[in-house]
């Protein structure tokens, strides 16, 4: 009997044990926050990663849980060494703040927790330890980790809505990029591009139209911006990357602008002097020198010449074709322009053909047909003969 | 005083074999002023500065017209005074190519003949100067007549031009004015030759005068139209002929007319005054592909017509040449 008396007194204690074990498990499960007595205290991210040396704000909110407005007292239950911590409110240092109850309109309380970490603190996880106490029991904590990471956060963001246009090389290409600020603190960017030599880049806030060379954003804040960039007036087909950058104290952001020259062709026909006009004999050949300019961007090759001349006429090149011309250089040809035989003394039209397979250009040369001037001395010459003949009569029949 | 100065100059001129001496100045002078007071001469200038005016205002009125109808600007206005027909009227340059053959046979036709009919010429061959100096001088004493009343009528129109038009002339244009007026004094020189030698071949000034104004209407007026008619009798044309037979029948037609010292000078003269005439006579459709117009310059216009200036000049001393030799080997008799 006695044993069996043992017995049950053992699995009491056992049973109580259990419920005990489960209490402690529940009441471990619920530690970060604590609903002991109606009061909550909590905060969207509880732990976060900082620099040494900065300000970290954690925003906080109080409930009241039962029904009962609260006047709570905020305190640091516990803070690593040499770190400083307040609590902030509507601008203002606090120490207490007022949770309404479901009575009183149930809204939640906010205050603002301001943490400054240490210059000195090496690198690791460090726990801080909040306490709100409304008194007769409800009271709350809530524990904050914070992660202190040497590495660079990339808090803020620049980005461009579009990375890459294409356009010919006499546009200016706008990019609508946006800068944004994610840290805790505010920040003044500093804003710049490397851009190639002759290119001009600027900024401007979104519709506005003056230029900024920097921009001051405050924490959580982001701003458009319309970047302009007019590449160089001799510029050649092909990709070009602008690295642009938004620069703060703690931070560098980069974006990378991509602009894409598609080549623009263009070809010129003209002398050397600029001077259109040329002398000829009938029938003659009259040499001109020819200068074939490219005035686009990309390279021409296989640029042939031809001409529309007068019926008789006829034009020779001394290469009829060339092979390439890069962009803006010139190169010259001479063509030998035939006159007709019977061509009118006077100003005949002749032109000049240049043809790539992107391009043409063409030019007209007036070409001023002359009489040799080998005519005129043969008719002074048959008067000087007359006149030689008129003289020998005079001699001969003369003074009489 | 005047025996003197003779003497003095026989003695110069046996010492030079030939020059023009006192005697020549002598005779000049007597003709020029026989020339000034003739009522023949008036007469002759009267017409012609008549007409000169007379073709200036039919120019303005054509030039009035041309400006109105059409929007482009009219170039050489200046040289356009004398070359614009309008109203009916002719232009100064087609008037003086038909009257101006008239001073110059008005001058010369009675030269030598007149002479010897009123019996002076006698008299003056029996004064002690040579005979070369009669003819030279009566042929220098009309040319000085002729070149003064052609500058005289080349200014009047260019004076009253100026004043209606306000338009200045260029150096070009006064260049070209020049030699038009060289040009016309040349042809008309050629007509004083020519009825100088009539007057000498003629005995009677009425011969003579219908003679040399039997050829000034052949030249002026008849040629052309027999150079058609004979053109189109080797070369007929119809309708249905080849290309090659209009271009022969042309090039008969023209050869005939170069004959005509007339037609000489107004094809000189249109070369010489409208710097955009390019080329004379048959232009072909191909020659003309490619042309733009354009004015040619003073000396190629004048190229172009160096057939025309060689043949003008050439015919004038031919003209004067033989009337010298036919009156150089002339006997003189009284009667």
């Amino acid at each position: 009997m006695e044993q069996k008396a043992e017995k049950r007194n053992i699995r009491r204690i056992a049973a109580v044990g259990m419920v005990l074990v489960i209490a402690a498990v529940l009441l471990l499960g619920s530690a970060p926050a604590q609903a002991a007595g109606g009061l909550v205290m909590s905060t969207d991210y509880p732990g976060v990663t900082a620099k040494a040396g900065e300000e970290v704000a954690f925003p906080l909110e109080l409930d009241s849980t039962t029904g009962a407005s609260l006047n709570t007292a905020l305190s640091v239950a516990s803070l690593p060494e040499g770190w400083t911590g307040y609590f902030e409110g509507n601008g203002s240092q606090i120490s207490r703040v007022f949770v309404k109850g479901s009575d009183a309109g149930g809204e939640s309380a906010a205050a603002t927790f301001h943490l400054t970490i240490p210059e000195d603190t090496p690198e690791g996880t460090y726990d801080v330890l909040l306490a709100g106490d409304a008194g007769s029991g409800a009271a709350d904590t809530l524990q904050l980790q914070i992660n202190v990471s040497a590495e660079e956060v990339a808090q803020g963001q620049f980005v461009s809505q579009y990375s890459e246009l294409q356009g010919p090389a006499s546009a200016t290409f706008n990019f609508n990029a946006t800068l944004s600020n994610n840290s805790g603190s505010e920040q003044s960017y500093s804003l710049a591009a490397q851009a190639p030599e002759g290119w001009q880049v600027t900024f401007a806030p979104s519709g506005e139209s003056s230029q900024i060379a920097s921009l001051t954003l405050g924490a959580g804040e982001s701003q458009g911006l319309d970047i302009s960039v007019t590449p160089a007036a001799n510029v050649t087909a092909g990709e070009y990357t602008i690295p642009c950058i938004a620069a703060s104290g703690g931070e560098t952001l980069t974006a990378e602008l991509k602009v894409i020259i598609t080549g623009t062709y263009g070809l010129q026909v003209s002398t050397p002097s600029g001077n259109l006009s040329v002398d000829s004999y009938a029938g003659s050949e009259t040499a001109v020198t020819l200068s074939i300019t490219n005035t686009g961007s990309a390279e021409l090759q296989n640029v042939a010449l031809s001409s529309t001349t007068p019926d008789g006429w006829s034009v020779r090149f001394d290469s009829a074709s060339i092979d390439s011309i890069p962009a803006g250089e010139t190169r010259e040809v001479t063509a030998y322009i035939t006159s007709s035989t019977d061509a009118l003394s006077g100003d005949y039209v002749t032109q000049i053909t240049a043809t790539a397979n992107e391009t043409t250009a063409s030019a007209e040369f007036r070409v001023a047909v002359k009489t040799q001037t080998v005519w005129g001395i043969v008719g002074a010459v048959i008067i000087v003969i007359l006149a030689y003949a008129v003289y020998r009569i005079f001699r001969k029949y003369g003074r009489r | 005083m005047m025996e003197a100065a003779m003497k003095s100059g026989r003695e110069a001129v046996r010492k030079k074999k030939i020059g023009p001496g006192p005697e020549l100045a002598a005779l000049y002078k007597k003709e020029l002023t026989d020339h000034i007071r003739s009522k023949r001469f008036l007469i002759i200038l009267a017409l012609i500065a008549v007409t000169a005016v007379g073709s200036l205002y039919g120019a303005l009125s054509g030039m009035q017209e041309a400006v109105s109808s059409s929007e482009t600007e009219i170039e050489f206005v200046f040289l356009r005074l004398f070359t614009t027909s309008g109203d009916g009227i002719p232009s100064f340059v087609s008037f003086i190519s038909l009257l101006g053959p008239l001073v110059g046979l008005t001058l010369g036709f009675d030269a030598i003949n007149g002479e010897r009919s009123r019996g002076t010429l006698n008299l003056l061959i029996a004064q002690p100067i040579h005979r070369d100096a009669v003819i030279n001088g009566k042929f220098l004493a009309g040319l000085t007549v002729i070149a003064g009343m052609v500058c005289a009528l080349g200014l009047l129109i260019s004076g009253i031009g100026l004043i209606a038009t306000g338009v200045p002339p260029t150096g070009e244009e006064l260049l070209r004015l020049a030699v038009f007026l060289l040009v016309t004094i040349v042809y008309i020189a050629f007509w004083l030759g020519l009825s100088i030698l009539f007057s000498a071949l003629c005995r009677h000034t009425a011969t003579s005068a219908m003679a040399v104004i039997a050829l000034w209407l052949l030249f002026a007026i008849f040629l052309s139209m027999l150079a058609d008619i004979i053109a189109n009798a080797l070369f007929p044309v119809t309708e249905t002929s080849r290309a090659s037979a209009l271009i022969d029948n042309y090039t008969c037609s023209q050869a005939i007319n170069h004959i005509s010292p007339a037609y000489l000078y107004s094809e000189a003269v249109s070369a010489v005054m409208d710097p955009s005439v390019r080329a004379m006579g048959l232009v072909m459709q191909s020659q003309l592909s490619g042309a733009v117009v354009g004015p040619l310059d003073l000396d190629q216009s004048l190229l172009l017509v160096w057939q025309n200036l060689t043949g003008l000049i050439a015919l004038t001393m031919l003209s004067f040449v033989a009337s010298y030799v036919c009156f150089m080997r002339q006997e003189v008799r009284a009667g």
